[in-house]
């Protein structure tokens, strides 16, 4: 068979496994009574992953002979109107092969961890099904040959992170927590949304090119002029909106409110990354923009300074990683505005590795510390005083500096209050002005129904009558 | 389609509808009906008229672009006079769309809620909008129009004084709904005047590929009357109150038919442009700025709403406005775009409604501040409002997202300035949709409902699980495979950018 052929193969395999895996417990989860246990629902998805772990390692062998080039294949055609049409083509260039066994191992490593981690948990089959619709979104995403197409894997990982936030249904913050970040990612990915017309408007195409400049790479086109600035920073809006960038970062925090093994594979490993990713992807319109560049670096910038403020505050092992993830991949951004490409993404990688592992330690810090600490004797755990909360200024330097960390201090506690400007200044007036409207629309229902008062209450009206089923 | 196979389609929900007897109040009347037995009976129709208008779509001829199937409705007594109907490819998906919505109308409803008044104005609905749909001249189509009107109005009014707000919603619909017949009637009469040659007043056929000679100035008053109707029935603002009010208070089958049917978007494909192709523009960009103050004022209301239903109501309006901006841009993406969001909206919306409905017949309440934690005990339906409600915002997988793809490339190359407040009307739905699935399903309930008292909140039944999968199956076999649907309306897209103005 030759290498284009095994490389199409295995790549179909690559994300198509995890995305049978999500369906067929997605058709289990909807049975009334429990059709899998709890073994082969976790088995379902390991296999899933193993295989698109495996097709991915082929993949690599097949980019690693002598011959190869970077490939696009294409699949099949989704839909047509006129010159318009949805292709499914698939990508094999540096960026995709360094990515795909990235994403297919981490996604593995969390999946085996979450087997002991949700042992026994109600959700623990729902936990695998979105899992697996996470790998395929986010394989997909790696993938794809045109942002139209990477949209829809996007889209994927968006609803498949935002469902595993809120995935103890039964309390009330992971449910809000989880209601901000849908609503952070939606408002953002409106930006992709926005370019892909755009970019077909522009060029007539929105598939990714073999870029001149790195030529093992297919990229987004160029655009030059207005049209291209704005196309540039609706990518951007997209990108921040998933990397948790300024000024949309804030949700990320709260996001950890979901099972550690989807915190550390989505907030930690690959899902933060995204946005990193996209703008690579886009790197000829960001060149082509110099507006659009500079607003990258100062996200990045200015995310990491935040972040970085932040994180000495935090009192929860969770929390600091958010934070500290946060500031590393606003750097990351940050080499993309100075085009600095490779190291953007050698930084990618090592960092997902890094921060996936440490958040899935996090939970067994604690005991390891205490246990460490009993075995060398330095402290009895029981008469352990409590350490004062970090950053506190307590003891700092004198002066101007003592009052300039204190203010820091305070800020960082609220985190800049982010939260705060959002809910007061955003959030507040549009629903403020929604809820003016609705009076006036009851006011003026009201006329249409004067006289009904004297009516006992009946909720329903135009025949259909309230009862048990 | 050699046998005359529309007729018996629209005609068969009529008959079912007029065998049905009064038997809730006791009445014991020879021959009656139980009213199970009623509901068994009218779903066997519509499933019959599901398969007749399944036949349509297999036996329709692609490459052919006009009318097809031509037929009279008394052409079964002989007679080749009186309405007529036929079939073109814009209208085509809609047979089985209107028929399967009806079906849900009918075998979702709790048991106690299925009387046979319910069920004969489902049935009555469901032939008034195939008639209007399969309409081929003027007359039949406003008959259809007002047909399809005529029993959730009789049904609010019947109920007035029994339930609260029962009169005031038939003075809505009589007040909203009337607003659009009478224009339609008017301009109806106007181009029968204008069509009639040597003083004898015909038919005025809607697949005559030839326009009626008015002058400029009625040609405009007469598109600004059809215009009106369009919005109107399509509950765009300022006509909009009563979409929102009927997802509240009405009966859940009533309004996804009403909803559901498209009627503005046939009067405007059908009858506006090909009848009047030369005004047609300066009308079209009132009614793109009226769409894009609806997708945008819908999408703000939703987000303030308490009550579940409301909030569907609005989130409807407001992704239904889209299939009117499609409409506007007259070209190719628009139209195709349009169309597929027709089939695509009719069943996510259903999807949406009967899932808050169901819920509600069992907390007694559609109060979002008084719901939440059903996911323990009503995973499946969770699940399925879940799918419905990403379907009806556009997600990937359904047939919205290809819709609104196609809608946005429309919108760029005709009315960049429509872009970004449509783009944010739609991400603006998605979260209130994603906010009443948590509020509803997820946490814990914050107030007293039926959670906390006697009667059982229970998953959903096997006829109200499987009313839901037969919508969402449709919904996503679209959204997957969506070429077949935009081939199937090719033809029709391509004649309508030929009437073009």
């Amino acid at each position: 068979m030759p290498s284009v052929e095994v490389l199409r193969v295995s790549t179909c395999v690559v994300f198509g496994a995890p995305l049978l895996a999500a369906a067929t417990l997605g058709v289990a989860s909807l049975a009334r009574k429990r059709l899998l246990s709890e073994r082969v629902a976790g088995g379902i998805a390991r296999l899933a992953l193993g295989l698109s772990f495996a097709a991915s390692i082929v993949c690599v062998a097949v980019a690693l002979q002598p011959s190869w080039q970077p490939v696009r294949m294409p699949l099949v055609e989704w839909f047509r109107v006129g010159d318009v049409a949805f292709e499914i083509a698939l990508l094999g260039d540096r960026l995709t092969l360094v990515l795909l066994p990235l994403v297919s191992g981490l996604t593995l490593l969390a999946t085996y961890f979450s087997g002991s981690y949700l042992h026994r948990d109600a959700g623990f089959l729902r936990f695998h099904l979105l899992i697996s619709l996470f790998a395929a979104g986010m394989l997909w995403v790696v993938a794809s040959a045109s942002l139209e197409q990477l949209f829809v894997g996007w889209e994927l990982v968006g609803v498949s992170s935002a469902l595993l936030v809120g995935f103890f249904q039964e309390r009330r913050a992971p449910t809000q927590a989880a209601v901000k970040v849908f609503t952070t990612y939606r408002l953002c990915d409106l930006g992709i949304l926005l370019a892909v017309p755009a970019l077909h408007h522009a060029v007539g195409s929105a598939e990714l090119t073999l870029s001149g400049a790195e030529p093992a790479v297919y990229r987004l086109p160029a655009v030059a002029g207005a049209a291209g600035t704005w196309i540039a920073l609706s990518i951007l809006l997209g990108a921040i909106g998933k990397s948790a960038q300024l000024p949309a970062g804030s949700w990320l925090p709260r996001a950890m409110e979901g099972p550690t093994p989807s915190s550390a594979l989505f907030y930690g490993g690959i899902s933060v990354h995204a946005g990193v990713f996209l703008l690579l992807r886009s790197a000829p319109l960001l060149e082509a923009s110099p507006l659009a560049r500079v607003l990258v670096g100062l996200c990045g910038l200015a995310t990491a300074v935040y972040a970085a403020l932040v994180v000495r505050v935090q009192s929860d092992v969770k929390g600091t990683l958010a934070f500290a993830t946060m500031a590393q991949v606003g750097v990351m951004f940050v080499e993309i505005a100075v085009g600095l490409y490779t190291l953007a993404l050698v930084h990618l990688v090592s960092h997902a590795i890094l921060r996936l592992y440490q958040f899935l330690r996090a939970p067994s810090a604690l005991s390891d510390a205490l246990a460490i600490d009993a075995a060398l004797g330095l402290v009895d755990p029981s008469q352990r005083t409590a350490p004062a909360r970090a950053g506190a200024p307590a003891q700092g330097p004198t002066g101007r500096f003592r009052v300039l960390r204190r203010y820091s201090y305070r800020i960082a506690l609220d985190r800049v209050f982010l939260d705060t400007l959002q809910t007061n200044w955003l959030l507040g007036p549009v629903l403020a002005l929604s809820r003016w409207l609705e009076r006036w629309e009851q006011r003026w229902m009201e006329r249409f129904e004067a006289d009904d008062e004297a009516v006992p209450q009946e909720p329903e009206a135009l025949g259909a009558p309230r009862s048990q089923p | 389609m050699t046998l005359p196979l529309l007729t018996p389609m629209v005609a068969l929900p009529v008959v079912v509808a007029a065998l049905l007897r009064d038997v809730d109040d006791g009445a014991s009347a020879p021959g009656a009906l139980r009213s199970h037995r009623a509901r068994l009976a009218a779903a066997a129709a519509l499933l019959v008229a599901l398969a007749l208008a399944l036949n349509a779509v297999r036996a329709f001829d692609l490459a052919h672009a006009g009318p097809q199937g031509v037929e009279f409705v008394l052409g079964w007594l002989g007679l080749s006079m009186g309405p007529r109907l036929a079939v073109d490819s814009i209208v085509l998906p809609m047979l089985p769309v209107t028929v399967l919505l009806a079906l849900a109308g009918i075998v979702g409803v709790p048991a106690r809620a299925a009387t046979t008044q319910h069920t004969r104005v489902v049935l009555l609905t469901c032939s008034g909008t195939l008639l209007m749909q399969c309409a081929a001249d003027l007359d039949t189509f406003v008959v259809g129009w007002c047909a399809s009107l005529l029993p959730a109005w009789f049904s609010a009014r019947s109920r007035e004084g029994l339930d609260r707000g029962a009169g005031g919603s038939a003075r809505v619909l009589a007040v909203y709904l009337g607003l659009g017949a009478l224009p339609l009637v008017v301009a109806a009469a106007v181009l029968h005047v204008a069509s009639a040659e040597g003083g004898a007043m015909g038919s005025v056929l809607l697949y005559a590929q030839k326009s009626v000679e008015l002058d400029p100035d009625t040609q405009e008053w007469v598109l600004l009357l059809l215009g009106v109707a369009a919005l109107a029935r399509k509950g765009m603002v300022p006509l909009h109150s009563w979409v929102p009010r009927l997802a509240e208070r009405g009966s859940v089958a009533l309004t996804t038919q009403l909803l559901g049917a498209h009627a503005g978007v046939l009067l405007l494909l059908r009858v506006a442009m090909p009848l009047l192709p030369d005004a047609s523009r300066a009308v079209m960009v009132l009614i793109a700025g009226a769409a894009v103050l609806s997708a945008s004022y819908g999408a703000l209301m939703a987000l303030g709403q308490r009550n579940l239903r409301r909030c569907l109501g609005w989130v409807a309006m407001s992704q239904s406005s889209l299939i009117l901006l499609g409409v506007t841009t007259l070209n190719e993406h628009g139209l195709a775009g349009a169309l597929l969001q027709c089939v695509g909206f009719s069943l996510a919306f259903a999807g949406v409604l009967w899932g808050a409905y169901f819920v509600e017949v069992r907390t007694g309440t559609a109060d979002l501040a008084r719901l939440g934690g059903l996911v323990g005990r009503m995973p499946v339906a969770a699940g399925l409002f879940f799918v419905a409600a990403a379907a009806l915002v556009g997600l990937p997988g359904s047939m919205g997202f290809v819709a609104d793809e196609l809608l946005m490339h429309a919108a760029l190359s005709t009315r960049p300035w429509i872009v970004a407040p449509v783009l944010l009307a739609t991400g603006l739905n998605a979260i209130t949709l994603y906010r009443a699935y948590t509020s509803t399903f997820l946490g814990r309930p914050r107030g007293r409902s039926r959670l906390d008292g006697p009667l059982p909140v229970t998953e959903l039944v096997p006829r109200e699980r499987w009313a839901l999968i037969g919508l969402l199956t449709f919904m996503i076999a679209g959204g997957v495979f969506p070429q077949f649907l935009l081939a199937l309306r090719e033809a029709g897209v391509s004649a309508l950018i030929d009437l073009g103005p």
